[in-house]
């Protein structure tokens, strides 16, 4: 058994993990991260490939300003001192939405950031939207303004307390309970605007007959009103910054370390035994991997809480993620590529789309970054990071057997090129000199996520952010040992995962404080 | 309020909004209160294609010349391994081995095609090196039944159909043969698709390692064949020199192939100027792993004050000091920390793989520019690859 004493012990050094040990060891509290691979992030990592260096998974980080104080990443960034820390690059425009194939009319629009700029754009493309999107985007400040409010919301509503909120966070309490389609409609936003304004969907993975109004208006807003940013050396860069803190901060982080199971004894975290046999007792513990995987593996159902039992197996998993790395040998310039982010559909439906995402043979939907149109530097002059996403809302990546697994990644990236190619008319096939594809297996054997998932759970209507944030103290029913993440509260995304970071890290410190005072009446 | 939004009636809105908690709690009570399924499909394929230890058993051992052996190798399912992990032809297995007090990993290519490890099949070649630590070990000690421990096949150098030319040009020696020999196995069995012209260079014809195989390959397949390419001897069939631009454009008719290289760093210093006259995009040229460094103060930029200089390491790990070990200027870090019995994972040993990645918080190493392939942020962070990093003052090294 280990000797040392640690106050809190985070399992996973995600974003999630490492913003939340990193706000603890901030705070003067030992903490120890135990993480599997042997390097910081989780998701936000990268990785080299002859002359380049590919990012794993960021697109747009949003929630991080140029001016401090604003938006809760640079937040929570400043407060670690960070911010200035890491170099950013920012991101110029929104997306570009092209949907062609289309069973309805071919969509292929670009919009800019700035909220007046994007309805105007939107106008143009849609001409008679801009009143109801005006509209949208004022509901969106006021939503953004509520949010705060509603992070630290109870849900034991009361009379008093219902009045109080009606009055200042009115439009939020009667638009949090609907989906994005049934507050885009009652709003009469026309369809073929709210086509183009659903296009970020895709970084939540859940369609927009289910999407939640309110957790998708507060990025949409954030990215059109502020603009998003990448580390100029990849998100790598962010984790180990992170790192950073934590072990400035006195805090241990060890890598190539696998936690088998969590002591849980009767309804209390007690400590964690790692594959090596080695056994480390501590009464806080944070996890960044999945419910599912600590329940499931790391603790016997038996010393489990019924409700937490019923409560993982009533979830499903968000979607899958698959990734096609090029590093091309022709500049952007050459290749024609203007655009950084690029969504590419097959249809503007986002609830066919998502049922065509179930199977890989009938998924043409795919999100392409190019690095250098942010970050020119970003590799060799002359050449190209080109990195093109898709998304799997079923588990059919579940039958590939081992020996067909090569030649169905080979079969995924040649798709994926050719979508692009047909989409935007940008021929990228012969000039490729470096290509790697990453698919659910490649994310599972990384993070050890259950089936490659990359967005945690389903962000279903019952399971969505809003439901999570009115009922997450009911929720926590494992004592000393809460979550983090993606799997958490604020569902999916770098910038989500360190907000719930930064929460679950205040938990836990109130947590030690109430046990301590625990400790000292118990004594008297 | 100016911009009241209303999205069925208020009175629903808000009743709505109220229940969103009990019907959250409504599904959840609904839900099964069985054991939580924590068996993946897709996991399960992750760890079956990259387990993070192969157990394996030496089957049988063939020799192959007066110093290269044949190890064909199996799963120790006695020891959890129940299937080998399938591969690319021209990836490696790292194998960890205990020698004395020390713990190293040594990569060897697999020789074998795929489909061959489908019925439970590795090879790999072992060539002894008489000044050598790790294969002398090797040729003495394993026999049929002993045990291995293997990491999952790993590295870079496969065939990628939307990558490559289908036309693959192989330049090699008895060092790289291994690579080639897997992709001529799997062409001849129909698993790869691919023309592969080998030009297989060796002081003596005796000394082209896996001859007899490769012409049986290459006579029973018109995908593959291979030229011979001899620096000390003439002989039948075989051509006499090394291998240059001219000797390449003899045999390569079609206009666009790719280049692949393994084999010895003199291989390689003597192909790259040819390589470079072929003036190929560098998509089309690839090379295997570059290996230890056998004489890093030859290099360039070497620092030649620290030549036939020792310092020492503080290694520390989990946050406890394990010691002070001693590490020459002219040996990686990675081998003075084997040499010691230290454990640390490592694959690729070339820089490559950043298995063995630490934390260096003091002190000053040499990394060859070459063969720097770390994270941007990781350099900037302090991070080295210890395989290919050479001390050049007292350190403080943290690794994982």
């Amino acid at each position: 058994m280990s000797d040392k004493n640690y106050d809190v012990i985070v399992i996973g050094a995600g974003c999630g993990g490492l913003t939340a040990a990193a706000c603890i060891a901030k705070e003067g509290k030992r903490v120890l991260i135990l993480e599997r691979h042997n390097a910081p992030g989780g998701f936000a990592s990268s990785f080299v490939r002859g002359r380049f260096e590919f990012d794993v998974s960021l697109h747009q980080l949003c929630g991080f300003t140029d001016t401090a104080g604003l938006g809760d990443t640079r937040k929570i960034f400043d407060y670690l001192d960070i911010s200035d820390k890491i170099k950013w690059t920012k991101i110029p425009d929104c997306y570009r939405l092209i949907s062609k194939r289309s069973f309805d009319s071919a969509v292929d629009v670009t919009m800019p950031t700035g909220i007046d700029e994007f309805i105007n754009a939107l106008e143009n493309y849609v001409p008679g939207s801009k009143p109801s999107v005006t509209r949208l985007f004022k509901l969106a400040e006021e939503i953004e303004a509520s949010t705060l409010y509603f992070s630290d919301f109870d849900s034991k509503i009361t009379l008093k307390s219902l009045r109080k909120i009606l009055k200042e966070h009115g439009n939020f309490v009667r638009t949090a309970p609907y989906s994005v389609n049934e507050v885009f409609n009652a709003l009469k936003i026309p369809q073929e605007a709210q086509n183009i304004l659903n296009a970020y969907w895709m970084y939540l993975g859940v369609d927009c007959s289910r999407l939640s109004f309110i957790h998708y208006i507060s990025m949409v807003y954030s990215y059109v009103k502020y603009g998003s940013v990448v580390p100029k050396l990849r998100s790598h860069a962010m984790s180990m910054a992170l790192a950073g803190v934590v072990e400035d901060f006195g805090g241990e982080i060890r890598y190539n370390s696998h936690v088998s199971r969590i002591i849980f004894k009767d309804g209390q975290a007690k400590g964690v035994i790692l594959k090596s046999g080695e056994k480390i007792m501590c009464e806080h513990i944070i996890c960044n991997c999945s419910p599912t995987t600590a329940f499931g593996k790391m603790i016997k159902a038996k010393d489990l809480p019924e409700r937490a039992i019923k409560r993982t197996n009533a979830r499903t998993f968000g979607a899958r993620g698959a990734c096609v790395y090029l590093g091309l040998n022709r500049s952007p310039e050459e290749l024609g590529i203007k655009d950084y982010s690029v969504f590419i559909t097959d249809t503007v439906d986002t609830e066919k789309q998502f049922n065509l995402m179930k199977s890989i043979d009938t998924n043409n939907a795919l999100a392409a970054v190019c690095l250098n149109i942010a970050n020119p530097d970003c590799s060799p002059n002359g050449t190209t990071i080109l990195c093109l996403t898709t998304l799997y809302t079923d588990n059919c990546w579940a039958n590939v057997e081992p020996d067909q697994y090569f030649t169905e990644k080979d079969m995924l990236a040649a798709r994926l090129i050719a979508n692009y190619e047909s989409a935007t008319g940008i021929t990228i096939h012969n000039s490729i000199e470096e290509l790697e594809v990453a698919t659910p297996v490649t994310f599972a054997r990384y993070t050890a996520t259950p089936q490659g998932t990359v967005y945690g759970y389903y962000g279903d209507d019952w399971d969505g952010i809003i439901p999570r944030i009115m009922t997450e103290e009911a929720d926590c029913d494992t004592k000393g040992l809460r979550f983090c993440g993606g799997w958490d509260v604020q569902l999916s995304g770098m910038s989500s995962a360190i907000a719930s970071g930064r929460n679950v890290a205040f938990a836990t410190l109130n947590d030690i404080i109430s046990t301590d005072k625990g400790d000292l009446s118990d004594e008297k | 309020m100016k911009n009241k939004v209303v999205v069925n009636s208020s009175f629903k809105d808000i009743k709505n909004f109220i229940n969103i908690p009990s019907l959250r709690k409504g599904v959840i009570e609904e839900a099964p209160n069985s054991p939580i399924n924590a068996n993946y499909a897709v996991n399960s394929t992750a760890n079956f294609l990259h387990p993070s230890i192969q157990y394996l058993i030496v089957k049988s051992v063939v020799d192959i010349s007066r110093d290269t052996k044949a190890y064909i190798l199996g799963p120790d399912a006695s020891l959890g391994t129940a299937k080998l992990a399938y591969f690319r032809p021209g990836q490696f297995i790292s194998v960890t081995l205990e020698i004395g007090h020390a713990v190293v990993t040594r990569p060897y290519t697999l020789c074998s095609s795929p489909l061959r490890s489908l019925d439970d099949e590795y090879v790999i070649l072992v060539k002894k090196d008489s000044n050598g630590f790790v294969s002398p070990f090797i040729h003495n000690t394993w026999v049929k039944g002993t045990k291995v421990k293997a990491a999952a096949p790993f590295g870079n150098l496969f065939y990628q159909p939307l990558r490559d030319s289908k036309n693959i040009v192989g330049l090699t020696d008895e060092y790289g043969i291994s690579s080639f020999l897997s992709m001529a196995e799997a062409i001849n069995d129909g698993t790869l698709d691919i023309d592969l012209t080998l030009f297989y260079s060796a002081r003596k014809k005796n000394e082209a390692i896996m001859m007899d195989r490769l012409n049986e390959l290459a006579s029973a397949n018109n995908k593959f064949r291979v030229i011979y390419v001899l620096s000390d001897e003439r002989a039948d069939k075989c051509e006499r020199g090394f291998i240059t631009k001219t000797l390449i454009e003899k045999y390569v008719s079609a206009t666009r192939y790719s280049v692949f290289v393994n084999g010895s760093t003199p291989l390689y210093n003597r192909v790259t100027p040819q390589i470079a006259e072929l003036k190929l995009e560098q998509k089309y040229i690839r090379y295997g792993l570059s290996g230890q460094i056998k004489n890093p103060a030859s290099l360039p930029d070497f620092p030649k004050d620290a030549v036939g200089k020792t310092f020492l390491c503080k290694v520390i790990k989990d946050g406890e000091t394990l010691g002070k070990i001693p590490c020459s200027a002219e040996e990686t870090l990675l081998v003075a920390l084997e040499r010691e019995g230290i454990a640390v994972q490592s694959v690729c040993r070339s820089g490559e793989c950043g298995f063995c990645r630490s934390k260096l918080t003091s002190g000053n190493v040499y990394i060859p520019k070459d063969v720097d392939s770390r994270r941007l942020a990781d350099s900037s962070f302090g991070i080295i690859h210890p395989c290919c990093s050479y001390p050049m003052s007292n350190l403080t090294l943290i690794i994982n």
